[in-house]
């Protein structure tokens, strides 16, 4: 009973998001992207009620963003207008999908920091129905306070429903954002066999990250879809994306910027990027509010760099990243876009401006790797192997999308 | 693009391999049953803290206080943290916190979750043995 009630929690997140899904032209793209929309518009409003002293509950968190999407649904002229799927490409996408959920439910991928912080978090939250600033800053508060509250609100949710968490459930959660984020892919990119290979890609390497139950598969979605809507003009679903991705993990700062140096290229101006640097800076603004309201230390404590450099990692860098970067698939995954983006370098070179906004974060991401793995003082290798996995997820998505639009290969609606 | 269609789907079939032997090495060394823990086939350790932690909560009321106890700081700490999210209800006075022994060792708390060897510390004599451990109980905290 306890599972069905907090899987039973999660079938309102979309009707949550539906307000901000009336530029989106396909019902599969809209609903997925609903679900992602959904977890931010929650995100805001918990975090607004404990700001002004309002407790958690069911009907006043889902009232105001149900009537909202209630208005926008009934003032919209619907159309569909899906990329058709292919049964092969359908079949690859389930089978991926498939392949999370089951290492989650298996126990073969939950992460610990669910069980260490962020699941521990959501279940206080969800007692005190509040962001409990007070456990936050208690004597003995969980690690990483400073981490955007986006995660521990989402499961939270499901607890005001269950209210007991079931923790295996509740980290499985993480295989329905991948799932939600494909068919807003396949909307944004126009090819089901790409987002297919996508989907492949970022399941093989979420399971092999042991990304059940932390944020990862949050900010993955939340940057993908943001960095797939740049290259599709579609400038207010990455704003919307971005946010979401600034309240869930302070990793996206910078990969967001590096994204946005690739916008200020490709546009030659910085109309689109100010757009999304604001957007992503109103997310993190709402935490950093927060935490100015009860008293924390305003910011992302993770971001503290010594600046000495030990130039003597070097070597261990370059021995460990391809290692790092296996990605649950003996790297084939990131081999396989770099030989597509080659390929059309070689053969259609003047396709690959279209994926510039994709193409130019990825070098300034393992740059700052290279810059952030300078300054480690001790055991490099073996903090390379538990973070770098999960940090480069990013970076090979952006790869894979880069590849997907300038390969061109797009199956219109009923083509 | 014909072709282009096929490299991705060929490349996504690839891709699934690694998935693939990751599940048939899987299943070839674990029985298929229900997880006694979220951790139980990817951190050992945590899996066995976490059981002892779960084996233990039926004891502890709602509204009581409790420590831990554990051979190793590090048990100590690594239990504290998994403790927040079972015993949310419990107010919580660590030995250890953050690999840090605390002032007063945990002694103000009702109830001692003693990891490993179940022997109760001797102001906390009532003893209920369980899974991984013991619970004892402090007459006067």
């Amino acid at each position: 009973m306890t599972v069905l009630a907090y899987i039973a929690a999660y079938a309102l997140i979309p009707l949550f998001g539906l307000s901000l899904t009336s530029s989106i032209d396909s019902r599969s793209a809209r609903i997925g992207f609903a679900f992602l929309a959904g977890a931010l518009l929650l995100t805001i409003e918990a975090t607004l009620f404990t700001m002004v002293g309002m407790r958690w509950n069911i009907v006043a968190l889902s009232l105001p963003l149900l009537v909202a999407s209630g208005i926008v649904f009934w003032r919209t002229t619907r159309t569909d207008k899906s990329v058709c799927a292919t049964p092969a490409a359908l079949a690859i996408i389930v089978i991926a999908i498939f392949h999370f959920l089951l290492s989650i439910i298996t126990t073969q991928s939950i992460n610990p920091d669910f069980v260490l912080f962020w699941g521990t978090k959501s279940v206080h939250f969800a007692l005190s129905r509040s962001l409990d600033a007070g456990y936050l800053m208690s004597r003995f508060a969980p690690p990483r306070i400073d981490y955007p509250p986006l995660l521990p609100i989402f499961q939270a949710w499901g607890l005001l429903f269950s209210h007991h968490m079931p923790w295996i459930t509740a980290a499985a959660m993480s295989a329905v954002w991948l799932a939600a984020a494909v068919p807003v892919i396949n909307w944004l990119t126009g090819s089901i066999h790409a987002t297919a290979f996508w989907t492949a890609a970022m399941a093989a390497s979420l399971a092999f990250c042991g990304s059940g139950g932390n944020a990862e598969a949050m900010l993955v979605m939340y940057i993908s879809v943001g960095a797939a809507a740049i290259v599709a003009k579609r400038t207010s679903i990455a704003a919307i994306a971005f946010a979401g991705a600034m309240l869930t993990k302070e990793e996206a700062l910078v990969t967001i910027g590096a994204i946005l140096v690739g916008v200020v290229i490709y546009d030659r101006g910085i109309r689109r990027a100010a757009i999304l640097a604001a957007s992503s800076a109103a997310g993190a603004s709402l935490w950093f509010a927060f935490q100015k309201r009860f008293g924390m230390h305003v910011g992302y404590d993770r971001v503290t760099l010594t600046h000495t450099f030990h130039w003597s990692n070097l070597p261990t860098i370059f021995r460990e990243m391809p290692k790092s970067l296996a990605a649950g698939c003996w790297g084939l995954s990131w081999l396989i876009a770099l030989a597509i983006i080659i390929y059309i370098t070689v053969r259609m070179p003047e396709r690959l401006k279209i994926a510039i906004p994709l193409l130019v974060p990825i070098p300034l991401l393992f740059a700052f790797f290279a810059y952030l793995y300078l300054q480690y003082e001790s055991s490099l290798a073996m903090k390379m192997w538990w973070v770098l996995p999960r940090l480069s997820m990013p970076a090979l998505s952006l790869l894979i999308l880069a590849a997907a639009f300038a390969a061109d290969d797009r199956m219109r609606a009923h083509d | 693009m014909v072709t282009m269609r096929r490299v991705w789907m060929i490349g996504a079939i690839v891709v699934l391999c690694g998935p693939l032997v990751t599940w048939s090495s899987f299943l070839r060394t674990h029985r298929l049953e229900v997880p006694a823990s979220p951790t139980e086939n990817d951190q050992p350790q945590l899996a066995a803290y976490w059981r002892f932690l779960a084996a233990a909560r039926p004891l502890v009321p709602a509204g009581a206080s409790y420590t831990i106890k554990a051979p190793t700081p590090d048990d100590e700490t690594q239990l504290f943290m998994l403790s927040a999210g079972l015993y949310p209800d419990v107010t919580p006075y660590p030995a250890t916190y953050v690999w840090q022994p605390q002032p007063g060792g945990g002694s103000e708390a009702k109830y001692v979750l003693v990891y490993g060897a179940p022997e109760c510390p001797a102001d906390a004599p009532s003893m209920h043995i369980v899974a991984g451990g013991a619970v004892c109980v402090r007459d006067k905290p």
